[in-house]
């Protein structure tokens, strides 16, 4: 009896798991169960290329139900930033962090989880709704406060920074317990290692330290900081996306400057031995600062790869699996200029390309495990579908399987590729700016009041500029 | 496996029939009841926020001493928001203002209704519309001795399914003429939250 199962417990399996199965199939046609989620975004992208705003609003909002509306959430906030739509942005972002929430008080075992899990076991990894992963909640808060300082309410922009620092030490300190507990993945870490089409995603998550830790969001949260005169708060945040950034010219100047100001003697010393070059500049009296936060192009989007995958301890076979295939790519610098004359150019602080795809490269092993476990299921499916009703069957649901056979390409493809940032000091008044980064040019003009900053915000979508900018 | 499946197809069958049945309810509560629908900062803590602070402040002996005079007057600062969450702190400063204003002992004036006050008095004396007569007379508003203004802040800690927050309200009363800190008090709360194991 042990051995061999009752025959008609197969029966009931089938019975129950071929509907179930048409029926989820059926209902997810138009989500990423079946079409991949880049192809869906692909097109929306382009849109907002070309500033049609409303359009790709429109598109994403059909999906603001379905499974993976968080997702969409986080697209459509996007959208609405670039559109500078800050109230709409607001909204979405909002929902956003409330489905984080969610998420993260739910009991750990849940009926309705347990039910995508298994209808996930006999399709693929997108019928799970999409979790988001913490560099995309941390960049959830950081676009929210940026939302939140453009409609003028910085006391807001500033619980938007504390919640993207408190993510950031907690998502590090949660990861560092998940890397623990995939130690026991050994089998699908070392294939991971193995084959060479991974081999552009090894190297573009070798960048970074970790998937989570982002020096752009902390220099963010010091720029708030230091307008609102709290120096001693800047200072820290300045020193965090220093360590995390070190090489960034700005930000070892913004450093020095506060380390001096605040008159950390012992600190500056040994800044000033790590960063021999240049002597801390500040603004004169009849200037203020000119802050540039670039946000670059779109991050890329998972491709899909068949590779074959140890199943059994010795049976290799054919899965879908998810991975990042981009060339390497240096972020163009935006040159500034001020009637003629250069103000100089943006410098990298966080590439977020490189967060991607360290995220996926460890969330990968575990996937690889799973491979296995709904290959062993659909195999066990098609094989009772033979028994019951032939051969014919058998062949449909092989089909099915293969089709349904689809790496879980979802990510926050709205996401910039990178960011930079420049800071310099200017004569108070309103100035025409000009900046070029190679593939397009654009202009703003600018108002700078003395021993004020002026933060101004770029998104640049391949060579496309979207400026806005705000007296802090 | 085949036993797996058959669970799995059951289990996800049954909870789209159950997640069918379920209807919303509307109903009543009592507004001091004890909240804790989340960890996060809601009806319970402001009210005991805001009881605590007025009951320090009417039984401080110097302030019991002041008030058996007269009403000193103050005026509310806001209360800065050093939190992780978007709290309304002006309603606090509302519960406590209104609960200092009917205990008799304090006078207040509002700060945030200075823009349309001046409106008004323009509109009396230089709209001609309004009887000179019965137009309020200006310049004699009644100065603040006294500024209330305090901060709240909060520490977070999260760790597997526990999450722990602490806030504490700190809350001053500064003498405008000499700038002494003639009262001061602070309240603490703290609330764990546990994530369970079954659910939904």
């Amino acid at each position: 009896m042990l051995t061999k199962p009752p025959k008609s417990n197969g029966r009931s399996g089938i019975r129950y798991s071929l509907p179930l199965l048409l029926c989820l199939l059926a209902g997810c046609a138009t989500t990423s169960l079946l079409l991949p989620y880049p192809a869906q975004l692909l097109p929306i992208r382009e849109q907002l290329v070309h500033g049609d705003y409303s359009r790709a609003r429109k598109q994403l909002s059909r999906y603001l139900h379905s499974r993976d509306r968080l997702l969409y959430r986080m697209e459509r906030g996007r959208v609405a930033q670039l559109a500078r739509d800050y109230p709409a942005s607001i909204h979405d972002f909002a929902k956003a962090i409330a489905i984080f929430e969610q998420n993260e008080e739910k009991a750990r075992i849940t009926l309705t989880g347990g039910a995508a899990q298994g209808a996930a076991l006999l399709t693929n990894d997108n019928a799970l709704p999409y979790g988001g992963e913490p560099y995309e909640r941390i960049f959830v808060h950081h676009f929210q406060a940026l939302n939140y300082l453009f409609k003028g309410d910085r006391e807001a922009a500033l619980v938007e920074v504390r919640r993207a620092n408190l993510e950031q030490k907690g998502a590090l300190e949660r990861h560092e317990r998940e890397l623990a507990e995939a130690e026991s993945l050994d089998r699908e870490r070392a294939q991971l290692e193995e084959r060479d089409a991974f081999s552009s995603l090894r190297s573009a998550a070798g960048r970074v330290k970790n998937a989570i830790q982002n020096a752009y969001t902390f220099y963010l949260s010091a720029l708030i900081y230091e307008s609102a005169g709290e120096l001693n708060d800047a200072y820290i945040d300045y020193r965090k996306a220093w360590e995390i950034f070190p090489d960034n010219p700005y930000l070892q100047n913004d450093l020095l400057r506060l380390a001096r100001r605040l008159g950390f003697s012992e600190e500056y010393r040994r800044l000033r031995e790590d960063h021999p070059p240049a002597e801390p500049q500040e603004p004169g009296p009849d200037e203020g600062d000119l802050v540039v936060l670039l946000e670059q192009d779109f991050v890329p989007f998972k491709s899909e790869i068949v590779v074959p995958l140890l199943v059994d301890s010795h049976m290799e076979q054919l899965v879908a699996l998810p991975t990042y295939r981009f060339l390497p790519h240096a972020p163009s610098p935006l040159r500034i200029s001020l009637e003629g004359k250069r103000v100089g150019e943006t410098r990298p602080i966080v590439e977020v390309e490189a967060l991607a795809a360290k995220a996926l490269e460890e969330r990968l092993p575990a996937m690889m495990a799973r491979q296995a476990l709904r290959f062993a299921a659909k195999r066990e499916l098609s094989r009772s579908a033979g028994k019951k009703w032939g051969e014919h069957a058998e062949l449909a649901m092989e089909i099915l399987n293969l089709v349904t056979e689809q790496a879980d390409r979802r990510s926050w493809l709205t996401l910039p590729r990178n960011a930079q940032i420049l800071r310099h000091a200017l004569p108070a008044g309103r100035h025409q700016l000009h900046f070029t980064d190679g593939r397009g040019s654009g202009s703003v003009e600018v108002e700078i009041r003395p021993g004020k900053m002026t933060l101004l915000h770029i998104i640049d979508t391949e060579g496309i500029f979207h400026p806005d900018w705000i007296i802090m | 496996m085949k036993g797996t499946v058959a669970i799995l197809c059951s289990a996800a069958l049954s909870i789209a029939i159950l997640s069918g049945c379920s209807t919303t309810k509307v109903s009543y509560g009592d507004a001091s009841e004890v909240e804790t629908v989340t960890a996060d900062f809601g009806s319970t803590d402001l009210q005991q926020i805001a009881t605590s602070m007025v009951e320090s402040l009417l039984s401080f002996p110097p302030m019991v001493e002041i008030t058996s005079q007269r009403r000193p007057v103050i005026f509310v600062d806001r209360i800065r928001n050093k939190t992780t969450e978007h709290i309304d702190t002006e309603s606090i400063t509302d519960t406590i203002t209104t609960r200092l204003l009917r205990s008799g002992k304090f006078r207040f004036v509002d700060m945030s209704k200075v823009e349309a006050v001046r409106k008004q008095l323009e509109f009396q004396h230089g709209s001609g519309m309004v009887n000179p007569e019965t137009a309020v007379r200006t310049g004699r508003q009644i100065g603040a001795e006294y500024m209330l203004y305090g901060n709240l802040s909060s520490i977070v800690k999260k760790k597997g399914g526990t999450k722990d927050v602490y806030y504490k309200f700190t809350l001053k009363l500064m003498n405008l003429e000499n700038g002494l800190i003639e009262w001061s008090d602070e309240k603490e709360i703290r609330k764990t939250r546990k994530r369970s194991l079954f659910g939904l």
